[in-house]
């Protein structure tokens, strides 16, 4: 029982360390602050005019990349510098970026994203095999 | 078992991991940070029109010197609460808003006691937004003292007669000098186009109230 918890975590563990994961968390929760934040207690699903509407699509938009950098993770610097165009926008069009939580979070994440990479794989150097049986000697 | 679990391990081991860079993190970072700076210092100067969107039951209370507006419309509309139910509201649109001597002010029950939010221009400059639409609920009570209010009085004739000078469909208002005690539940506001220059925006609990 305890191994099989050590080794699901070995493997979650894995899986977090091999993709952007908290740049992931961080513009996830950036853009759902973006997006519910006009929302409050009520669910309107669309106010009228730039600000309602902007609100749904930007916070939306950078909510749907956090789990994006999970998934696809060979596409962080794209992703990463779309998030932070994004939140950017989302500072004129709502809400001054979600009161600017949202915005700050957004950019922090796109960035990690952006900054993220796979470390190089170290070319072990073989190992001196012991030599085989000496050959007699001519 | 045992050895079946240390050779998944040892599979696993084979995974890429990564790492972050904290120069190019901050290669990013500090351009995006140094735009946000011109940006809120745009639009505290005015200079970067924003749009806001708020929800929620207020109660307002605006105090107004001096303001014109172009009224287009109050048309009914419903909005769904977290529990499916509907409710009516009516919605006002404004659009080309030019306010000077503007305090507003709204007032929020909390937990922790009143908290009033006021936005104040100072002395001289004005308050623009292109587009403003709010959604009454319910009004209790709406008192109006001291100046006037016009409705389609924008342009007179050469002789002093005012003449109609909206567009089709919308109402030009000109106000002067207005404290308006607006008691009402407002659903919704959206602004778009907003400039705010030397506005004081001040919240807390030992905030007052315009008036």
């Amino acid at each position: 029982m305890r191994l099989r918890w050590e080794l699901s975590w070995a493997r979650w563990g894995r899986w977090r360390r091999s993709r952007p994961f908290w740049a992931g968390l961080v513009s996830l929760v950036g853009g759902l602050t973006i997006l519910l934040l006009p929302a409050g207690q009520f669910t309107v699903l669309a106010l009228p005019g730039i600000a309602g509407l902007a609100g749904f699509l930007l916070g939306g938009l950078i909510a749907a990349m956090g789990p994006l950098l999970w998934f696809f993770p060979e596409q962080r610097v794209v992703l990463g510098i779309a998030i932070v165009l994004l939140a950017l926008a989302s500072f004129v069009y709502s809400n001054l970026g979600g009161f600017l939580i949202g915005m700050l979070l957004s950019i922090i994440g796109g960035s990690l994203a952006f900054a993220w990479a796979p470390t190089p794989q170290r070319s072990i150097p073989p190992r001196s095999q012991p030599s085989p049986t000496p050959r007699p000697r001519p | 078992m045992a050895a079946v679990s240390r050779h998944a391990i040892q599979a696993g081991a084979n995974v890429r991991v990564g790492r972050t860079r904290w120069r190019r993190f901050l290669g990013l970072l500090t351009p995006a940070l140094i735009v946000v700076m011109l940006m809120v210092s745009g639009v505290l100067t005015g200079g970067l029109p924003v749009s806001i969107a708020a929800e929620g039951q207020r109660r307002i209370k605006i105090e107004i010197e001096d303001m014109s507006a172009t009224g287009y419309g109050a048309f009914p509309r419903f909005f769904q609460t977290q529990d499916g139910r509907k409710h009516p509201v009516v919605v006002v649109g404004l659009s080309g808003v030019r306010a000077s001597g503007l305090c507003g002010s709204g007032k929020v029950q909390t937990p922790l006691g009143d908290y009033v939010l006021r936005v104040e221009t100072k002395g001289g400059q004005q308050l623009r937004a292109d587009d403003l639409k709010f959604a009454i609920e319910n009004i209790d009570g709406a008192d109006l003292a001291g100046g006037a209010i016009t409705l389609n009085r924008h342009d007179t004739a050469p002789d002093g007669t005012p003449v109609d000078s909206g567009h089709e469909g919308t109402l030009p208002i000109t106000a002067r000098s207005v404290l308006l005690d607006l008691h009402a539940d407002v659903r919704w506001v959206t602004v778009s186009g907003l400039k705010l220059s030397a506005v004081d925006l001040t919240g807390g609990t030992d905030v007052k109230e315009c008036f």
